[in-house]
């Protein structure tokens, strides 16, 4: 019998989920505080945005010149 | 300079791969920082961290070697700490905490390269974090 492979749920996605159960509950007890904090987050959200381009701009560029060759090249002179 | 087409596919492929598995992190602790920053007023962490020397970077590097992650989420706690009205000196030795202390690595990393070495190297980093925000401060207020 073939038993198929449930894939598993990654780590980080239990920690964003139960996150988004307290905002849930949040939102059934009190809507106006959770409005509030919607809001704050947007305001957060919309600042890392830009940043999160560059480091993706930067990580590429060091993907692109700093490959696992030039590092063992330069740190295996001993 | 000519670039190669298929080293850039597969540089930004990697670069990718690993924005997408810090997303859900960094999603998730924004929801929570914005959370707690409308939870827990402002006073409290005015009479938690008395803006002592020894004592803040203490807790501020005892934070982040606790903690685990990608930098970029200490980058974005450590500005909402300072938003809060955390002191320089907290932030400072929680973000260097969370880069060079590895509490819950540990057992990795004594595995990987030794338990001396693990042990040695953490205590180092969390001795070192309060330093470093003790002399990022100094200098700052030079």
């Amino acid at each position: 019998m073939n038993i198929k492979k449930i894939k598993k749920i990654p780590k980080p996605f239990y920690f964003l989920g139960s996150i988004i159960i307290v905002y849930f509950i949040t939102f059934i007890l009190d809507r106006n505080l959770f409005n509030v904090i919607i809001n704050y987050f947007y305001e957060i959200f919309v600042k890392v945005i830009p940043i999160f381009i560059i480091i993706f701009i930067l990580m590429v560029i060091v993907n692109y010149f700093i490959t696992n060759k030039f590092i063992i090249k330069h740190l295996n002179q001993k | 300079m000519k670039i190669k087409k298929k080293k850039l596919e597969e540089s930004i492929s990697k670069a990718w791969k690993s924005l997408y598995k810090t997303f859900p992190v960094l999603l998730g602790t924004i929801l929570l920082i914005s959370f707690i920053t409308k939870i827990i007023p402002k006073s409290f962490y005015t009479k938690l961290f008395t803006n002592n020397i020894i004592i803040d970077p203490f807790i501020g590097s005892l934070t982040g070697s606790i903690s685990a992650g990608s930098p970029v989420i200490s980058y974005i706690l450590g500005g909402e700490f300072l938003n809060q009205g955390i002191g320089i000196l907290t932030v400072t030795a929680f973000i260097v905490a969370w880069v060079t202390v590895g509490l819950i690595q540990l057992p990795a990393e004594s595995s990987l390269l030794g338990k001396k070495f693990a042990i040695i190297r953490n205590i180092t980093s969390f001795i070192f974090a309060i330093i470093v925000a003790i002399i990022t401060l100094i200098l700052k207020l030079i």
